[in-house]
């Protein structure tokens, strides 16, 4: 039942910038500079973080005696865990340009590692043992699908229940998760009291209905293109940048 | 290895990481561009095969580091190897992404596809670290 919807979901980069057009701030795009610094600086903590892993974890792999690379396989498990939560919510709830790049794309990404994996599938190749080889692969590849399975499903889930817990806050929400108690964020909701029955519902794609009634477009939902903090000075610090009609 | 050495190559592991990281972003963005230019929607079909690509460049660039590099237990080749090896073709290749694809697969195409495509992903690899390492010894 979900397929439909999660099938029109995805092109979520794509459909946010029609979707919010007539809805106030249009969701700017990062430039790709920042884009690639976003990827990369991700990029070189999951790398990192899994250089430790591997120093923590140190595998034991002689001729004669192979074992499966339990740092790789816990690497790569853990990874496919992260980036299957991290999309599921976003589907639920899209967040922040930055969200996707630096923790999808450059920490996960990064953090696991396909190379790896073929190196030392090809290292039991060539010490002879093609059978533990297979299967290190076979486990590889079933248990990091299952684990971005888990993580879709319950990142997907998690991101509603929060949803449905804090009603008031639901569309605030949808621009940061984790930042509901934001002072931004409730002065937006305060600001928009006038429809609060639409915020309760859980249906975050109703921008134009929402910007019909307000008159003061899409303060809430959405803001995400900056980090601003105060509510007074954001009008003439962002107004150039995000073509913002007051 | 000793203490400076552990943080220098986790430096260099960053380094390299934070590089094929955006490398293997910029060949998903440039192909997807490509893509959708030639023919409808068809940066999504589109974004697995980028993956691939992405994949089997970095198994490809492994092979050699490690014919190059991986056999030195010391000195600057094992920095080296943790700066290309561990780090660029680390943070190159993906697994996360590549099973994010094969779900992505699923919901689009066929079961079948999308086990083949994991496949595919491991045996193109694989081909492509040994063609790495006949190249570079």
């Amino acid at each position: 039942m979900h397929t439909v919807e999660m099938a029109a979901l995805r092109f979520d980069d794509v459909d946010q910038t029609t979707d919010t057009f007539g809805s106030g701030p249009v969701q700017v795009p990062l430039p790709s500079w920042k884009i690639a610094l976003l990827v990369a600086a991700g990029g070189a903590a999951g790398a990192m973080l899994r250089f430790a892993v591997v120093l923590i974890v140190p595998t034991v792999s002689t001729p004669t005696l192979v074992e499966l690379p339990w740092a790789t396989l816990w690497v790569n498990l853990l990874g496919c865990l992260g980036l299957g939560t991290l999309t599921g919510v976003l589907e639920a709830r899209p967040g922040r340009p930055w969200v996707q790049p630096l923790l999808g794309v450059g920490l996960c990404g990064g953090f696991t590692t396909m190379s790896t994996v073929v190196l030392e599938g090809s290292a039991m190749v060539g010490a002879d043992f093609p059978l533990e080889a297979f299967g290190y692969a076979l486990l590889t590849v079933v248990l990091c699908l299952l684990a971005t399975v888990a993580g879709l499903l319950g990142g997907r889930r998690a991101a509603l229940a929060l949803d449905a817990r804090r009603p008031s806050e639901g569309s605030a929400g949808s621009a940061g998760s984790e930042e509901s108690t934001d002072p931004d964020d409730l002065i937006v909701v305060e600001d928009m009291d006038t429809y609060d029955e639409l915020e309760a519902r859980p249906d975050h794609s109703d921008h134009s209905a929402r910007s019909a009634r307000s008159g003061r477009p899409g303060r809430s939902d959405r803001s995400d293109h900056a980090d601003h903090r105060d509510h007074g000075g954001r009008g003439d610090r962002d107004a150039g940048d995000t073509g913002e009609e007051p | 290895m000793s203490a400076g050495t552990v943080l220098l190559g986790t430096l260099l592991v960053g380094i390299g990481g934070g590089a094929g990281s955006a490398l293997r972003w910029w060949l998903r963005e440039v192909g997807m561009r490509l893509a959708a230019r030639r023919m409808n929607q068809g940066d999504v079909r589109m974004k697995p095969w980028l993956t691939l690509l992405a994949n089997a460049l970095a198994c490809f660039l492994l092979g050699i580091a490690v014919a190059r590099l991986g056999s030195a237990v010391s000195g600057a080749a094992e920095l080296g190897f943790l700066l290309v090896g561990i780090g660029f073709c680390g943070g190159l290749s993906t697994l996360s992404t590549a099973a994010m694809d094969v779900v992505d697969l699923i919901r689009r195409d066929s079961f079948a596809i999308s086990v083949g495509y994991f496949l595919l992903t491991i045996g193109i690899g694989m081909a492509a670290l040994w063609i790495g390492l006949v190249i570079a010894s």
